[in-house]
């Protein structure tokens, strides 16, 4: 079903729809949580509480884009879970987490069957490590841009930034990243 | 291999299998609270439109009619009387800026004692509300007009678009004032707002009989100028009015 008819039944009192958008766009939400906050694990927190607030306000949404706003919930949700983590001195770490043994990760106790599915590559855990590396703001115009497929415009529209800041931001944070994944043995 | 330009190798490698328990646990969690989710009804306002026309009085289309039929009469008499073209101008002016004032008492009505209250506890939009009301006044306004023009508009100095101007400036500032009378003195009663507001633009309406020279082309570019400024200061009042909705300041006040 369309997202607009998906809405359109919503904004009807139609809630049970509210589930199907979350089971049609969670993985993004969630990847986008992740690669910007760098925490695998907090990113499916970040990533249920961005489908909660949009139930909550779900009734005075004006349908556009679904996924760019709930892109932009998450990108905000991001940004407030940065914010705290900087201000607790606590840092992501997606390597740390990839070099503990198993037995030591404690989110990933009573879980080993589940555990199987999710075992990313190496490649994934290097850009991981590596966005984390980026500016926030640089970070979140690549994702959009080059993970997602939003354009320019459409990401100035997202951050509230300018047209121009996009670009640059992508341009600046893109070389960066090469960099870092130059000096990382990333391999495609 | 070390790639050239590690970017482009994003997309067949970034999404990587989720931890399906948790998954299923957060969608578990947004299942909840989409069933205790209770979405209020917010009619659009194509439904508001439709609903306000449905419930509309008798009497109202009976006075929407009624002004038609006088602005048709008072068109074809003044055609066939041999009246100077001032004369013509200034008549059609004066009706409109009554049948102006008459259709804008409909928008007063709901600034009426309660109303508003009344109307936002009934989950009522009331800037929608108004909208619907000034749209309905305008597209009456707007057939009122066409019809002074069509059936006078040859007869007057000017042709149809100095007819147009000369008719619509009193028309613009009467609205203006109208509105602005409207939100500033709200606890004021209506019959004392109408009273002193028919005075003061049928005064104005009828200024150019004063003043033949008036209509004349070379005094166009001034009528032109009020008549912009007009729809400015129109185009603010309605801001006015509809950001003191906005506000609910004067709404609590009642």
């Amino acid at each position: 079903m369309e997202d607009r008819e998906l809405i359109r039944r919503i904004q009807n009192g139609q809630t049970e729809y509210l589930n199907e958008i979350a089971g049609k766009y969670y993985d993004d939400i969630y990847y986008f949580c992740c690669y910007q906050t760098g925490s695998r694990e907090d990113a499916y927190d970040l990533a249920q509480d961005t489908f909660l607030r949009f139930i909550k306000y779900v009734e005075h949404y004006q349908y556009r884009n679904l996924k760019g706003y709930l892109l932009t919930i998450a990108m905000n949700l991001c940004r407030e879970y940065l914010r705290v983590s900087s201000q607790a001195h606590r840092k992501p770490e997606p390597l740390e987490y990839l070099n503990t043994p198993a037995s030591y990760r404690p989110e990933r106790q009573g879980s080993q069957g589940a555990t199987d599915n999710m075992e990313a590559s190496e490649n994934t855990l290097l850009l991981l490590d590596a966005l984390t590396k980026i500016p926030e703001t640089q970070r979140e115009a690549v994702l959009l841009h080059h993970f997602y497929g939003y354009k320019n415009r459409e990401i100035a529209h997202m951050t509230g930034a300018s047209y121009d800041a996009v670009k640059s931001r992508i341009r600046q944070g893109l070389y960066r990243l090469k960099e870092l994944l130059r000096q990382s043995d990333f391999t495609q | 291999m070390i790639q050239k330009d590690p970017t482009r190798g994003f997309p067949s490698d970034w999404k990587f299998p989720l931890d399906e328990a948790k998954r299923a646990q957060s969608l578990s969690l947004i299942r909840l609270e989409s069933a205790r989710k209770h979405i209020r009804h917010y009619p659009t306002f194509w439904e508001h439109l439709w609903n306000h026309l449905r419930f509309q009085s008798w009497k109202h289309w009976i006075l929407q009619g009624v002004l038609l039929l006088a602005a048709l009469f008072l068109g074809l008499a003044l055609r066939k009387r041999p009246t100077e073209g001032f004369e013509t101008l200034t008549a059609c002016s004066v009706f409109f800026v009554f049948a102006g004032n008459i259709c804008l008492t409909n928008v007063a009505n709901l600034f009426s004692w309660h109303m508003a209250e009344l109307e936002q506890t009934l989950y009522l939009n009331l800037r929608q509300m108004i909208c619907i009301r000034m749209l309905e006044a305008g597209i009456a306004d707007f057939a009122i007009l066409s019809l002074f023009l069509i059936i006078t508009g040859g007869k007057n100095p000017g042709g149809i678009l100095g007819s147009l101007t000369y008719m619509l400036v009193p028309f613009l500032w009467s609205d203006t004032l109208y509105l602005h009378m409207l939100v500033s003195l709200r606890n004021v009663s209506s019959g004392f707002r109408s009273f002193a507001l028919g005075l003061l633009c049928g005064a104005f309406a009828l200024f150019p009989l004063l003043w033949e020279d008036v209509y004349q082309p070379g005094y166009l570019i001034i009528w032109l100028l009020l008549a912009a400024f007009g729809a400015l200061m129109l185009v603010v009042q309605i801001h006015r009015l509809l950001g003191s909705i906005d506000k609910g300041e004067n709404i609590c006040l009642n």
